[in-house]
């Protein structure tokens, strides 16, 4: 628990680390402007720098988690799939393996793929876009990193929309929250995350669905540990977005237009980045309930 | 304080060296703005920044180096600048300007290596 509370503070300390740098250096450029009135342009583009310097580490670490994530559960997906499907069926689980839609890993793994082969890199080129636009406002790339941004949210929102017609498939709600309290989760996540607020109420509904029927075969406890695990990267990158935008927000009057909207725009795209790490997330999830379903049968197979 | 008395000081000084020897005015003047410039960096500006340079947290402390630097060459030839400008040497205080902006840009470069270094492996990330 010690160890995804650290994981969870680490980006929080880096991001206030990041902003009282970004203050002390605002600070003393406010003083040279002062000192050194012609050279205004210049001192401009070495405070853009060294922003870029100290405040781009946080994000760049995210995306390269996530990336990492990725690439690790496409060679989990190629090496385990294979000989777990095998092992299910060789110890027994013939008739339930029949419950599990092959379309399910198919499309798992096939998203895994996409993600990171073209979500992650398209965010990377969405950041490239976004600190070309600021650094040399003539040459604004904005439009462009939009236009990615809006792209990864509709293919990724149909991915998940694909993820929850596979589930529904063989989902069989047993979620014990009530409906009420559910919706009001739905609504705060919904009105409070920008840009992908909806959509990740729409995943978690899938994931939420998927985990009822796998409960069945699991059980609550382990589901919800399991739950807790997959979406630390999630939580931990929404956390660094929010606090991307807190700090554009609260350096706004202070610094530079372009440094507060670059702020601004780091943490839109990482927002992004955070759905798609849900749909890592969701592989991740099902890999672990699979293996999980293998070592039952295996006992069960053995008893 | 000393400062501004120097400075006040040397107007006067130079003001009578102006009317009774006008042909070494200029001479005494540019001399007397590198001995000055010279005395402020060795007496005021070097303890100074030596005495507060501690304060700077460590991973700060080369981005404030680097811009201290840059600040002093910008301070620098700022004045020799003008003091070229002055004779009407405007082409000298061009170059000078010039050289100026390559060493910094050259100096931020080499610092930034580490960045664009990174950008670079993103970059190719995304091939």
């Amino acid at each position: 628990m010690e160890e995804i509370l650290l994981s969870l503070l680490q980006p929080i300390k880096e991001v206030a680390q990041t902003f009282s740098y970004i203050l002390l250096f605002g600070f003393v450029f406010i003083c040279l402007e002062w000192f050194i009135p012609s050279s205004k342009r210049l001192f401009k583009l070495l405070f853009m720098l060294i922003v870029c310097i100290y405040c781009l580490e946080p994000a760049i670490r995210a995306l390269e988690m996530i990336q990492a994530m990725t690439s690790e559960l496409v060679t989990l997906f190629l090496g385990i799939y294979p000989i777990l499907t095998l092992g299910i069926a060789a110890s027994g689980g013939a008739f339930l393996i029949t419950s599990w839609n092959p379309a399910v890993m198919l499309f798992a793994s096939f998203t895994t793929v996409l993600a990171g082969k073209i979500l992650i890199p398209a965010i990377m080129a969405a950041f490239i876009f976004d600190l070309i636009s600021r650094i040399h406002p003539p040459t604004s790339f904005s439009k462009m990193s939009d236009l990615i941004r809006l792209t990864l949210i509709g293919s990724t929102s149909i991915i998940l929309l694909l993820y929850s017609i596979f589930m529904s498939v063989n989902g069989v709600i047993t979620w014990s929250v009530s409906g009420t309290v559910n919706e009001t989760v739905k609504r705060l996540i919904q009105n409070n995350i920008p840009f992908v607020g909806s959509l990740l109420t729409e995943s978690i509904s899938t994931m939420k669905n998927f985990s009822s029927s796998a409960s069945v075969i699991t059980g609550n406890a382990v589901i919800l540990s399991v739950l807790m695990l997959v979406s630390i990267p999630t939580i931990q990158t929404i956390l660094i977005a929010f606090l991307y935008r807190l700090l554009g927000a609260i350096l706004e009057p202070f610094v530079d237009g372009n440094i507060s909207g670059l702020l601004d725009d780091i943490g839109k795209t990482l927002f992004v980045l955070s759905i798609i790490s849900v749909l890592i997330a969701f592989t991740f999830f099902f890999t672990i309930i699979l293996t999980m379903l293998f070592a039952k049968l295996l006992i069960s197979g053995k008893g | 304080m000393v400062i501004y008395i120097t400075i006040i000081l040397a107007f006067v000084l130079l003001q009578l060296v102006k009317e009774t020897y006008p042909r070494i005015h200029s001479i005494v003047y540019t001399i007397y703005i590198f001995l000055f410039l010279t005395y402020i960096f060795t007496v005021l500006i070097i303890p100074y920044v030596s005495q507060y340079i501690s304060v700077i947290p460590a991973n700060l402390l080369p981005v404030f180096k680097l811009l201290l630097f840059s600040v002093v060459l910008l301070f620098l030839s700022q004045i020799i600048e003008e003091l070229f400008l002055d004779y009407e040497y405007t082409s000298l205080a061009s170059l000078f300007t010039f050289t100026t902006k390559a060493i910094l840009l050259i100096v931020w470069l080499n610092h930034m290596q580490q960045f664009y270094d990174k950008f670079l492996s993103i970059l190719g990330l995304l091939s």
